[in-house]
């Protein structure tokens, strides 16, 4: 389409706090949801996306255009991803993965999913059950034979600590 | 909404939004999440609650690293998907019964890619005729079949890493769609050719096991004098990284696009230099389609 008429064609998308965006949409379409969007035709007007926040979704847009702009060198893709993810928060991280699962982006989802399996491999049970909003909902009785199941995975694993 | 402000408030005031709905992601993204985790931390997850307790056992990915034989076993058993995206296993260790186990289960469990990291070990033969295996990783001091069947209809990316030469004709006689190779190797002793009519990308870094020690008298510069054969017309992208001082023979590259070479080596004492520019120069006229060419000569011109 951008390349057809040359001149690039611009979306403007919508968070669900009302925050209104530009992007290209040869960048935008590395979203499989806003693709389809295009495809369909639904893309003429606004496009609302209902479950992500202005916050999240400037960090994504900034995401698709650095990450549209490296032609095909997946060394180099990498190193971006790698880069843009390196000074995120988990909150952040948590709020990409939504959007990024939201989105249908693969790419963008495959690197947040490392980057939290990342930060979770060093974390204590307690803090990730903070982190991730879980209920313990185990009786005693439960969790020590889930933890006798997997003997071999719990040595020297603090289960209850909050670090 | 009402619901929302409940969650916030059990939580407390300070949990951000974005906490609440991780709990609620569907189990495909969690066990996304957790496909990323050695394997011995996935399962350690069941302990978090409920939910979780066999979240793992849809995990596609298995990575064991420097895995007991309880935590194996008792993954085998429990495990429940039919295919094994990566099949990952690292270990330092040479046990081969239990490397043997390991990639016969994942080939059983329909594997697509398996990465192999280990000090030395002599694979399963069953990993050369794995019909659904689509990526391969070794990198060990392993010996490849030199003969018997080498089948991998569906392997398109192959990276060796420390394995021996002697059989590379052998196995991409038997990859059928091989797209990349990349090869990481000593070269001290060996002479190798790549033959492969599919191969698009070919990565090369050879360097001499002596180059470490480069600097003492007694290292015998002759043993890398060895020749590089290349015949591989569908390539699109080459890198070849020569540190030991190749004789290079390479068939035509008409598709090339992109090269990378790099020969960095210090031929004074110890190669016949007449010799070797003559093979450098019909190598690198072999690359004239390409639109990118790097050349990193330097020590070479020097």
């Amino acid at each position: 389409m951008a390349a057809e008429t040359g001149t690039p064609t611009t979306l403007t998308l919508k968070s669900n706090d009302d925050e209104l965006f530009s992007v290209a949409e040869s960048a935008a379409i590395l979203s499989v949801t806003i693709r389809n969007m295009v495809e369909d035709g639904c893309a003429g007007g606004v496009i609302p996306l209902d479950n992500v926040d202005g916050k999240t979704l400037a960090s994504v847009i900034t995401y698709m255009n650095g990450i549209s702009a490296i032609p095909a060198d997946e060394e180099k893709k990498k190193s971006y991803r790698d880069k843009f993810l390196s000074d995120k928060d988990f909150e952040t991280l948590a709020d990409m993965v939504l959007a990024a699962n939201y989105l249908n982006m693969s790419c963008l989802m495959d690197a947040v999913s490392a980057k939290i399996a990342q930060v979770m491999e060093k974390k204590s049970v307690g803090w990730v059950r903070r982190k991730f909003g879980i209920e313990n909902d185990y009786t005693p009785e439960e969790e020590a034979a889930v933890k006798e199941e997997h003997k071999w995975t719990f040595e020297g694993v603090e289960t209850d600590d909050d670090n | 909404m009402e619901e929302q402000q409940h969650k916030r408030i059990r939580h407390g005031e300070q949990t951000p939004n974005s906490v609440d709905r991780l709990s609620d992601l569907p189990d495909s993204v969690l066990c996304h999440i957790l496909s990323f985790l050695q394997t011995k931390i996935s399962v350690a997850t069941s302990i978090l609650a409920r939910r979780w307790r066999f979240l793992w056992c849809y995990v596609p990915n298995l990575h064991f690293h420097h895995a007991n034989e309880d935590c194996i076993n008792s993954v085998f058993l429990l495990h429940k998907l039919q295919t094994i995206n990566t099949f990952r296993f690292t270990d330092f260790r040479d046990e081969n019964d239990r490397v043997e186990k390991c990639i016969t289960f994942a080939i059983e469990r329909n594997v697509k890619n398996i990465d192999i990291f280990l000090c030395m070990a002599n694979l399963p033969r069953c990993i050369y005729t794995c019909k659904t295996l689509v990526d391969l990783t070794i990198n060990s001091i392993d010996l490849l079949p030199e003969s018997g069947p080498v089948f991998l209809p569906l392997l398109k990316k192959l990276h060796l890493f420390y394995v021996h030469q002697n059989g590379y004709d052998t196995l991409l006689s038997g990859c059928p769609v091989l797209e990349e190779l990349l090869i990481h190797s000593y070269t001290d002793y060996a002479s190798f050719k790549i033959s492969s009519p599919t191969i698009k990308r070919l990565l090369i870094d050879l360097h001499s096991a002596g180059g470490e020690s480069s600097n003492e008298s007694n290292f015998d510069y002759k043993r890398c004098y060895y020749k590089l054969e290349i015949n591989t017309p569908a390539l699109v992208y080459l890198y070849l990284a020569d540190n030991s001082g190749q004789h290079i023979k390479c068939g035509p590259l008409n598709s090339l696009i992109e090269a990378n070479i790099e020969a960095n080596i210090d031929i004074d004492g110890y190669i016949d230099d007449v010799v070797y520019a003559r093979y450098l120069v019909e190598f690198i006229d072999r690359l004239r389609n390409a639109k990118f060419l790097k050349l990193n000569l330097s020590h070479y011109t020097k």
